[in-house]
């Protein structure tokens, strides 16, 4: 009888929430959701993902376009021990290089979801340990800070495993209706007719879905192509 | 003079470094004249052969210096071969080649075809790979004119061809390299910026 019960909780539980996540989803004839207008010099904080490797040498092409002035503060979010991330982050910000700008960034290093290779079982437990540390730095500790403002305005990823991590807990704020940080999915300019993994994975939660070839987003309708973009 | 560089990335591709080493392969580069090789083999292990026949010491990064055919056949020139397994001044090393053999590497693909002067560029997948989507890339660039493609075993072919594709012929080699291989356009560094103003409210 108390399992039933139990049962039935969770059970209405769960629908509330999908129907809940549902409405919260960045569907295209969604245009309350159109962005609000800002002025010129008005900041816009902005939350960066470094994948490692060809992920992270096409993300940081892609930040080296935006200004710096306007996107300010910005977080570099990294794995452990990903030492070409880090080079990438002290070229794009020597580039921005004046002593005032010295806080205008912080690194963020999480513990790595999923190591090339890495059997299901430790996957199940290295990405708790993310999703957790994540947890804590993009949702709870920014929450105790200042309930009103997400932890960044807007975060742009591209890409792998790891990220779908960083939108699983962008959700929460959403779900709560809480003001939320926007996402921007870059598809890898490696990618000519089908989708990664990870963009499979965050296609239908994600406010932008960026693909650089025609023919890589398929069929659906959320992939945009505006062309190459590194 | 000619330098040719081949680079494997980050990966494992012992299939197409080994090729490279082959007796057939080596005398392709001395008859079109290439003096230089430079061989950023990655992960894969140096090729028995060429550390019995030269005697091949490496440093600790994998790194070593050979000559190959020092004039013994027909007075042809020898070639200088510089091996190691990874770089820091891939860019660098670029630059100072004219002849790129690649794997098919998005960021190798991107700093061969946007450098300046572009690189003449070779790409090679690799096909033992699982998720092929590289190959997808090449096949695309290739049919699009900015790249020339080859599978390992059809090496000895194309790249004769690639290397100089009309040898008996004085032509302009400048003009017969434009005619060979479509510019790739520099990036677009207004594309994201104005995506994301717009996303974001800025007008």
């Amino acid at each position: 009888m108390v399992l039933l019960a139990g049962l039935t909780a969770v059970l209405g539980l769960g629908v509330l929430l999908s129907i809940r996540i549902h409405h919260v989803l960045p569907l295209p004839h969604r245009t309350s959701r159109q962005a609000k207008r800002r002025n010129p010099n008005e900041r816009c904080s902005i939350a960066i993902f470094l994948g490692s490797g060809g992920h992270t040498s096409e993300m940081k092409s892609l930040v080296s376009t935006l200004p710096f002035d306007r996107y300010t503060p910005r977080t570099y979010i990294l794995c452990h021990n990903d030492e070409i991330s880090l080079k990438a982050i002290s070229s794009l910000e020597s580039g921005a290089g004046t002593l005032k700008n010295e806080s205008a960034y912080t690194i963020l290093p999480l513990p790595r979801a999923r190591k090339v290779a890495e059997p299901l079982l430790s996957t199940l437990i290295s990405a708790s340990k993310t999703f957790l540390v994540a947890f804590w730095c993009i949702f709870l500790e920014p929450l105790l800070r200042n309930p009103k403002e997400p932890f960044a305005e807007v975060l742009l990823i591209n890409g792998p495993g790891t990220c779908v991590v960083l939108v699983l807990i962008s959700y929460i704020r959403r779900i709560l209706g809480l003001r939320y940080t926007k996402i921007i999915y870059v598809e890898s300019f490696a990618r000519v007719k089908s989708l990664s993994l990870s963009g499979k994975l965050v296609r239908p939660f994600v406010d932008k879905f960026l693909v650089q070839w025609p023919e890589a987003g398929g069929s659906s309708t959320k992939a945009e192509c505006k062309g190459w973009l590194v | 003079m000619s330098s040719v560089l081949v680079t494997v990335g980050s990966t494992l591709f012992p299939a197409l470094t080994n090729k490279i080493f082959s007796p057939e392969i080596i005398s392709i580069f001395h008859s079109n004249g290439v003096e230089r090789l430079v061989v950023q083999y990655g992960r894969a292990d140096v090729p028995i052969s060429l550390l019995r026949a030269r005697n091949l010491k490496l440093d600790g990064q994998g790194k070593a210096s050979i000559m190959i055919g020092q004039g013994e056949e027909k007075g042809e020139g020898g070639l200088k071969v510089d091996l190691f397994r990874f770089t820091d001044e891939f860019e660098g090393l670029v630059r100072s080649c004219e002849y790129v053999i690649s794997h098919a590497g998005s960021g190798s693909i991107l700093t061969a075809l946007r450098m300046t002067p572009p690189k003449k560029l070779l790409v090679v997948p690799n096909e033992s790979l699982m998720d092929n989507h590289q190959a997808e890339l090449a096949n695309k660039m290739s049919e699009e004119g900015y790249l020339m493609l080859s599978n390992v075993e059809d090496l000895a072919n194309t790249l004769p061809s690639f290397l100089n594709p009309n040898p008996h012929l004085d032509v302009d080699v400048k003009k017969e390299d434009e005619e060979r291989f479509k510019l790739f356009p520099q990036m677009d560094r207004g594309r994201f910026k104005s995506i994301l103003d717009d996303t974001m409210g800025y007008e």
